[in-house]
């Protein structure tokens, strides 16, 4: 089941009625069961999995509580009595067998997933029979581990009823494509008492359209250009690579952002309000300002979770503070690489960036030099070299989630040199009624929607938090439905397609 | 401690390592095609000789029609309204089936059948041969329906038809439903 | 206050441009494959038939309306598609029954041989139910052809079927935004032009000659839905050459029609008395216009006297009117078909469209 169904469609709207009628107490339960009902028709397994995953985590942070709640009573029952020595001892014994359970249902969670991500490798292969789909495990297990963590950390407090848990793991609207949200950042209103807020749901409806809108005219129409062109890679090398590359920008952009805003959109109907996935990540002027543009959450999550906690580990801390930095860079999006896919191009796509992200911090003060000493850095056309520097990075970076294939993606970056095809690539327009599979009117069609795309501001400034916005005129959104019953691809002929981020 | 965190993560990560694979997860395995068009399968589907011309079940027409000449009688019969036909062909002692469908997908030989006893299927079956002959040239049927055989191989099928213990039909079909 | 205002509006755009995109995208059929426009031409009728000729191109081809009429005054339509299946026919009558009652249905029952929807029905599908009236039945029947790719929305909203012809969008979309040229005489297609027999490959034998149940289950709703209404069933089979007609098959409709006390009329054993081998357009598969109407010559007598509801009703002035005007337009027609034969050697019925439209 995905967003793109009608059954979907419908049971959704049959939800808003049922979520906004009903005595507001069974909100959250009606979301659950929902939750619950969509993940079941996955499979049992996958629901399964699912559940067991919340029951131990929920016993985790459950038992976490308790002994801080104790740790806390025994520390003012017995201060007076003990010394500052012995109140530290006490804290610090304390701390590791709270460690101790966060470590156990950390290896729990993650063996299971490792679990899951070999099995699904060695179905692959062929090794073990194909098995089935655990759709969304990445997200919720991060999810879930994060509100382990937290609660450790002592920044959120247990949940203590273990549906509400269940539901703030696997929320329909972001269980299969994120964000990954954060328990403090979702839990009021995720689990709290809604009034129907007019605004708010017009916005989602408006949010949902536009998601819409990026996947079916823009997302799903360019993979089948994609298809053609990653199907005989020997054949479009040079130019046609790097065109491949730029149009697969396109595609994962308009993919798994439409998908985002689809999920957001859901939410907001229902009151909900999650974090932000994506804010204009192709303005960003250099790779940390993409990082904060692009799959927000999962970048904060690996900077949170990974990052500070390595790049203050204790066997680090002998080291040069800047080898610290870039030895906890390097794992972390090692790691993120990892969580893409247990496969070679992903690893390397992760440490791309990291390697590149590595380098930018060694020449910061060289560049905060520059940047002082000449004035047209500050120019507006500087910042569109810096943009357009940014955008062709990480065009190549993100190629190698193309092929899955990594010795291919550089043969292909040596044949922008070793075999450009310039010629050949301006005279395959010419010379074909059809490009990649796609005909030029809906080459035309997916450009159109880019401009419109880019030409409409509203949902940029609502990602960043501007208010208020100037909201599109209702006939816009008529507009744009239409446009999407007409110009979306769908229909007799279509393979139905699942969004890309959904297979992590 | 934050950093027993990491190195946790990290570790059980790690254990996905062990299964390093190729594609990623076949959900986004998209080879959408366009159209609802299946080429015929290309399988080892039965072939029967004809005058030392090979006919393949479900292969293109052109090669064997090329090689076979001019047919004795032809008879085309167009899809009801749509674009496609079904031709068919007789030579001495053959019919020949061939598809040419409606959604412009590439045209298949879909059937043969034989005529009379001046030829033979490439084990030496011929029609008039005794029933015996099904078992003793092809061993155990894939299914049996009312005195007939079915002999399947890749994507098509030998309906060899027996009636008063003899051979009376005898006709390769390809299967082009999947 | 202007905020829900807009929002009204911009919803009544958002419904009269679905239906008008809706409309221009829709194929029209009036190029081939033009049969798809059968199925709504009924709803231009008078609705007043004493005889609904259901079936395939078996009757839209082989039967005369308006020699059906002038010779022996029966009123008749015939409702068919290409390759129309039982369930399709089922539907064709549930939905005449929705706008008249007629005293007799005439059923092709070659349908019989084909079990269940074929794996590339779709487009058939389609040409039977894009231009029928939505109701219940109708939806029921889709339900029944419907191949797996399909889905049934798509027959509510053809739009989400057809959205992808915006690339092919041709003047015709336009010319026939609105109204559409008739194909037919009350459903009859007309053929003049002649490709005699040639050469019919001998039948092969089947392992199974048992009908499929999906069928046969179509046939009884159909003897069930006129017995409910007090219509006579008259069973028929068109003298088509091709594809082949079993004995066994059409010995299970003889018992068939005996057990139920249903006429049945077997035109294949009128090949050589309607001197099938000449008159026939496309080398035996279906009859021309003078095939037709000799065939229809010998079947009306039949039904005048196997079916005790029919009568001929000449003298009716409004009856009398109407066909008149048909008559007019079948010889029309034919006269144009037969000059295009003498010119081209072939019809093109594009091009007799517009001439009709004009």
């Amino acid at each position: 089941m995905t967003f793109i169904s009608p059954w979907f469609l419908g049971g959704l709207c049959v939800l808003f009625v049922l979520y906004y009628t009903l005595p507001k107490r069974a909100q959250w339960p009606l979301l659950l069961l929902a939750s619950l009902g969509f993940y079941a028709l996955a499979g049992w397994a996958v629901l399964a999995a699912m559940l067991v995953t919340v029951a131990v985590s929920y016993g985790v942070a459950m038992h976490m509580g308790k002994l801080k709640i104790a740790q806390k009573a025994h520390v003012a029952q017995h201060r007076d009595a003990m010394t500052r020595d012995e109140r530290k001892a006490y804290n610090a014994a304390q701390k590791r067998q709270q460690r101790t359970w966060l470590i156990a249902g950390l290896l729990f969670n993650f063996s299971l997933l490792a679990g899951v991500k070999i099995a699904e490798a060695l179905a692959r292969v062929e090794i073990i029979p194909s098995m089935i789909f655990f759709v969304g495990i990445s997200y919720y297990m991060f999810r879930i581990s994060g509100y382990l963590i937290d609660v450790f950390w002592g920044k959120v407090e247990v949940q203590r009823n273990p549906l509400k848990l269940a539901l703030f793991t696997i929320f329909f609207p972001y269980a299969m494509i994120g964000p990954i949200s954060r328990y403090n950042n979702v839990a009021d209103s995720l689990l709290g008492e809604k009034r129907m807020d007019w605004d708010m749901f017009g916005r989602g409806l408006q949010r949902i359209i536009w998601g819409f809108f990026k996947v079916m005219i823009i997302g799903f129409r360019l993979l089948l250009a994609i298809n053609h062109l990653r199907a005989y890679p020997g054949e479009y090398s040079g130019m046609f690579a790097f065109f491949t590359m730029l149009v697969w920008g396109a595609y994962l952009y308009a993919d798994f952002s439409g998908a985002i805003d689809i999920s957001i959109g859901i939410a907001m109907c229902f009151g909900i309000r999650v974090e932000e996935n994506f804010v204009s990540p192709f303005r960003a002027r250099d790779i940390f300002d993409y990082w904060r543009r692009w799959h927000i959450t999962m970048g904060t999550w690996f900077r949170d979770y990974v990052f500070y906690p390595m790049s203050v580990a204790k066997p680090l801390q002998k080291l040069p503070t800047r080898l610290k930095i870039h030895i906890a860079t390097l794992v972390t999006w090692f790691t993120t690489g990892i969580w893409h896919g247990v496969a070679w191009n992903f690893i390397v796509w992760g440490l791309a960036n990291g390697v590149v992200i590595m380098i930018s911090q060694e020449l910061k003060p060289l560049y905060a030099k520059f940047n002082a000493k000449f004035s047209f850095t500050k120019s507006k056309a500087y910042t569109c070299f810096a943009v357009l520097r940014t955008f062709l990075l990480l065009t190549l970076i993100r190629s190698f989630d193309i092929y899955f294939d990594v010795p291919l993606t550089f043969r292909h970056f040596a044949s922008f040199i070793t075999n450009p095809q310039f010629g050949a690539f301006f005279r395959y327009f010419g010379e074909n009624d059809v490009w990649f599979d796609l005909a030029p009117l809906e080459w035309l069609v997916a450009g159109l929607a880019v401009v419109v795309l880019i030409a409409v501001p509203w949902f940029r400034r609502e990602a960043r938090g501007d208010a208020p916005a100037k909201r599109p005129p209702a006939i816009f959104w008529a507009l744009l439905v239409l446009a999407i019953f007409i110009f979306g691809t769908y229909g007799l002929g279509f393979d139905m397609q699942y969004f890309f981020y959904m297979q992590f | 401690m934050k950093k027993i965190i990491a190195i946790v993560i990290v570790a059980a990560l790690g254990f996905a390592l062990a299964a390093c694979g190729g594609n990623t997860n076949n959900v986004n395995d998209n080879d959408v095609t366009r159209t609802t068009q299946q080429a015929p399968a290309r399988q080892v589907n039965h072939s029967f000789v004809y005058r030392n011309v090979q006919i393949t079940m479900g292969a293109l027409p052109e090669p064997a029609l090329a090689a076979l000449g001019p047919a004795l009688d032809e008879m085309r019969e167009p899809n009801c309204a749509i674009e496609g036909e079904d031709v068919t062909l007789r030579f001495p002692g053959m019919i020949l089936y061939l598809t040419y469908p409606a959604d412009g997908s590439a045209p298949f030989i879909a059937g043969v059948r034989l005529t009379d006893d001046s030829v033979a299927t490439p084990e030496g079956l011929y029609i008039g041969a005794a029933a015996a002959e099904v078992e003793r040239l092809y061993g155990q049927y894939d299914r049996e329906v009312n005195g007939f055989y079915y002999f399947n191989q890749g994507r098509s099928t030998l309906q060899i038809a027996v009636r008063d213990g003899a051979v009376v039909q005898i006709i390769y079909q390809y299967l082009f439903l999947d | 206050m202007k905020r829900i205002l807009s929002i009204i509006l911009a919803f009544v755009f958002f419904c009269t441009a679905f239906w008008a995109m809706q409309r221009l995208l829709m194929p029209k059929y009036m190029t081939n494959p033009f049969e798809g426009a059968l199925t709504a031409e009924y709803y231009q009728s008078n609705f007043a038939h004493d005889l609904i000729i259901i079936g395939s191109c078996e009757v839209y081809s082989n039967i005369s309306p308006v020699v059906l009429w002038e010779e022996y005054g029966v009123p008749a339509f015939i409702r068919g598609n290409p390759q129309q299946l039982l369930w399709h026919s089922r539907a064709m009558l549930e939905d005449t029954l929705r706008h008249e009652t007629p005293r007799a249905v005439l059923l092709s029952i070659q349908a019989l041989m084909y079990p269940s929807p074929p794996h590339d029905g779709e487009p058939y599908n389609r040409m039977v139910f894009d231009g029928m009236r939505l109701s219940l039945p109708m939806l029921r029947s889709v339900r029944e052809s419907m191949t797996p790719e399909e889905s049934m929305l798509s027959y509510v909203f053809p739009l989400l079927r057809f959205h992808s012809r915006w690339q092919e969008i041709s003047r015709e979309d336009f010319t026939f935004f609105l109204r559409r040229a008739p194909v037919s005489i009350n459903g009859f297609v007309m053929r003049a032009d002649v490709l005699p027999v040639g050469w019919i490959p001998p039948p092969a034998m089947l392992s199974d000659y048992s009908f499929g149940q999906q069928a046969i289950d179509a046939l009884y709703d159909i003897l069930a839905i006129t017995q409910e209404h007090g219509v006579e069933l008259i069973l028929f089979k068109a003298p088509s050459l091709m594809p082949h007609w079993h004995d066994e098959w059409d010995a299970w409709v003889v018992d068939f029609a005996a057990r139920h006390n249903l006429p049945y009329f077997n035109a294949i054993t009128m090949t050589d008395t309607i001197d099938h081998q000449y008159h026939t357009f496309n080398g035996g598969l279906n009859l021309n216009l003078a095939g037709a109407e000799r065939l229809t010559r010998y079947l009306a007598p039949w039904l005048m006297d196997n079916a005790p509801s029919l009568s001929d009703r000449r003298g009716d002035p409004a009856l009398d009117a109407h066909w008149q005007q048909l008559a007019t337009q079948y010889r029309a027609w034919q006269a144009a078909q037969e000059a295009e034969i003498a010119e081209t050697g072939r019809v093109y019925y594009s091009i007799l469209l517009r001439n009709a439209l004009s």
